[in-house]
Order: C-alpha cells, then structure tokens, then sequence
C-alpha cells in the first residue's frame, strides 16, 4: 500500500472526505504516517542495511547517512572491525588520535554522526570505476524509516503491516480535538496499531535465525567476554 | 471455498442491511483486504516459491515485497533441479567461520537476511559463499506470502470456515468501530478467538520452533 492507498481508506474508514474535517489536512495525514512509519521502524528495529565509504589516508572520522540510528557491525577491507569508543582509546594510548595503518576498531560519535576508525587509515581505498575494489569500510546499519512525502510512497516497513500505519491515523483522527473526538473509538483503533507493532516487533527479533555456535555462560552481558579467537590472526603466508 | 470478496460482502450485507447507502462494495473490499493482510501474516495461510537467478561474486540478493516469512531456501546447480538445501546462519556465525568471508567463492551452502523480510528496498538475502562463476544456478525461496493490493484478493476462493471465522468479524469490526466501538471489540475479540481455529487448520502441528 502506498500513501495514496493509506489516505484513501482513511477517509472511507472516518467517513466521507476531508470537508467535513476541514482540520485534518493532507499535511496533516503526511504527517501521522510519518509519525506512525517512524514509530514503527525505531521500535521493532526491522530497518537494517548496508552502507559502504571510500576512505581517505589520513582522515579518522567519516560522516554516517542521516537515516543511520545505529552501526552494529563494520567491515575494513573485508575484516570485521572491533567496536570501541573514544574514551577507551583515550585511555589506552595518549596519542591515539595520531596512530595510523589498518584499522582494527572503529567508535561511534553519535551526536555528531560521524563513524570514527582505529588506527586512522593509513591508504585511500582503491577505486575500480564507481565500485570499491579494497580497502573500503563496509557498515551495516540499524536505520529509521525513510521519510514519506508523496501519494507514490511506500512506508519502509513490511506490506503486511502497512494497515499498522492506518490504525495510528486513525487513532489520532479520534483523539485530535474537534467534532470528530471520540475516545472510545481511538482506544480501539489504537489497539489494532498496538497489536501491529507487537506483530512486527516479534518478526524482526527473531529474523536472524538461531545461531550455529553455542554460548557459554561467560557471554552473558555484563560479565567479560573470553575471547573466542585472537584479535588477529597473521595470515602465514604473508 | 467461497469467493472471498463476494462472499465476505453478501454476509456482510446481510448482518447489515439497512446500510447499503453507507458501505459500498468497494468499500467493503477495502476492509477485507486490510483482513486479509492480518490474517495471512497470523494464520500462515498461503505458501509462495520465488527463484533467483545467482550472478558471479554476488553474495546480497533482493527479496520480494510480499514475503512475510522466509521458511526455506534450496539450491540448484543446474537451474532445474533443486536439491541442496541452503542452512540459515547468522552473519555473526559466518564471522566465526571466516574472517574475511566476503572474499570467498565456491557452492552457496547458507542464506542469511538483511531487515525484516517485506520491506522494499531494504529486505536483502545472503548467500554465502558466492559464485566465482555462473551458467545457470538458482536458487528458489520458499516463503509465507502476503497479498499486498486490494487488487491481488479479486477472484480468490477461501475456505467458507476461514471466512466465517475470521474474514467477516474483522471485517465487521472496522466498519462499526466509529459508530459503536464497544460492538467492534466484540467482532475483534471473535476474530481472535476464529484464529485460534483456522490456525490449527492451516500451521502444521510440529512446526519447527
């Protein structure tokens, strides 16, 4: 279902059209589908996707796209960096601002937006036309739904819960003041939304399936975590 | 089994008739299929298979829009016969077996995905280890299938019990929840009670956890 389909069951669900509700708009609705997209998408985390950077020697900290809500895994040339922050490397090594090579970790400065790496790259990474040929940094990331403007649009969640985005307009219609208020139907509405989400939610945490390795206790979190490898293994024929 | 649209329509006219002025039969449609969205994704309703095409040292493929749930993916060499069933690992897990992972090629033996399945643009699957070179392998994804536009549920029949147990109480509910919410939660509250049962009809009783 795309914006235009949305709206238009809306407004058959509410009744009529926009002139008896002259004060819910078409700005208006945008704006509940955004708001309800957006809600959606933080809360059952059903967003991933992958996002590749051309580094530069000599540069650190690399600007991360705006729909970015977080970065849980990162790749250097084809090798998993470890996660740190700024903090523990401030800790670790008085210059480590200076330390340049292959990066092994990188840390986040969220409120800038920013992905920084460590050591600082020593190399650009190698272009083969547009593609990346080596030494890029590959992040796969935890994203926010992208923002709906026109009828055409499609909300990033699954087309199994789109109606999900309907119930929260339809909700907020009856809990907006005016002529249409109506509290007990908001409540009903609202709990159609909830039961959507609660849906999503469980088929987004359960997406990656049951992992191959078994856990041992130590891994739990808040304990530390024994290593399973070495940070590094040297190829041997290097 | 019934035709869906028809049926669920005629019914509902029938528990409401003096509301024909209200809700037009398109509108009726739309209800049912804001139903039907529900109801195949809670009661695992409709199966669908979706092949793709591998191409060489491609490892990210797209998912289409309407899948629910992925429950399998097979393997075929020859683009025919597909005989190799691909293991579901978790991108962690292939870390674990190979540092540098994205470098390798030979014969896909697992899939992994990439955002919940279903939503455009986003939904990727993982096919590891990628092909170094290509003549006609596929591979075919067996998955739980959503009807996504209004146009998609013309001309399906359901079971007459599916209908009567859950299409027409959710049906009914959405239309009479402005009016009267408290007789829509009861409609709803059927509706859950009829997916209890169809459930049992269409989820296989030792389903894998």
């Amino acid at each position: 279902m795309n914006v235009a389909d949305i709206k238009s069951r809306f407004w058959t669900l509410l009744g009529g059209s926009p002139v008896p509700h002259p004060n819910i708009t078409d700005d208006v609705l945008l704006a509940w589908a955004n708001m309800a997209t957006r809600e959606l998408a933080e809360e059952t985390n059903c967003i991933n996707f992958r996002y590749s950077i051309a580094l530069t020697a000599g540069t650190q900290e690399y600007s991360l796209p705006s729909t970015c809500k977080t970065v849980y895994r990162a790749y250097y040339d084809g090798e998993k960096l470890l996660p740190t922050s700024k903090w523990d490397l401030m800790h670790g090594d008085d210059s480590w601002d200076s330390r340049t090579g292959a990066p092994s970790r990188y840390y986040l400065d969220g409120l800038n937006g920013k992905v920084g790496l460590w050591p600082t790259p020593a190399a650009d990474t190698v272009l083969d036309g547009p593609s990346f040929e080596s030494l890029d940094l590959e992040l796969y990331l935890n994203g926010n739904a992208s923002t709906l403007a026109d009828d055409d649009d499609i909300p990033s969640i699954p087309a199994w819960a789109h109606p999900g985005v309907l119930y929260y307009m339809m909700r907020q219609a009856y809990v907006m003041i005016g002529p249409q208020r109506n509290v007990r139907a908001a409540a009903f509405w609202g709990e159609l939304y909830r039961r959507t989400k609660l849906r999503l939610k469980g088929r987004s945490t359960k997406r990656e399936v049951m992992p191959l390795t078994i856990h041992s206790r130590g891994e739990r979190p808040g304990r530390l975590m024994p290593p399973r490898y070495p940070e590094h293994i040297p190829d041997p024929e290097a | 089994m019934s035709d869906l649209v028809n049926t669920v329509t005629s019914l509902v006219r029938a528990m409401a008739p003096d509301y024909d002025y209200r809700w037009s039969d398109a509108m009726i449609k739309q209800m049912v299929h804001l139903a039907d969205l529900e109801i195949r994704e809670q009661a695992d309703m409709e199966w669908a298979e979706y092949e793709i095409e591998l191409d060489p040292d491609t490892y990210w493929y797209n998912l289409p829009t309407d899948v629910i749930e992925v429950r399998s993916v097979m393997y075929s060499r020859d683009g025919l016969d597909f005989e190799d069933m691909l293991r579901p690992v978790t991108i962690d897990d292939i870390d674990r077996c190979h540092w540098k992972w994205r470098d390798d090629t030979g014969t896909p033996e697992y899939y992994s995905l990439l955002s919940t399945p279903g939503i455009v643009s986003f939904s990727k699957i993982l096919i590891w280890p990628a092909l170094g070179s290509v003549s006609s392998e596929k591979i075919n994804i067996h998955y739980l299938k959503c009807r996504e536009d209004v146009s998609d549920i013309a001309s399906i029949d359901v079971p007459d019990r599916v209908i009567q147990n859950v299409y027409l109480p959710y049906v009914l509910g959405v239309l009479r929840a402005n009016e009267d919410p408290a007789e829509a939660e009861m409609y709803m509250s059927e509706y859950r009670r009829g997916l209890l049962k169809v459930r049992g009809q269409y989820q296989h009783r030792f389903r894998e956890v």
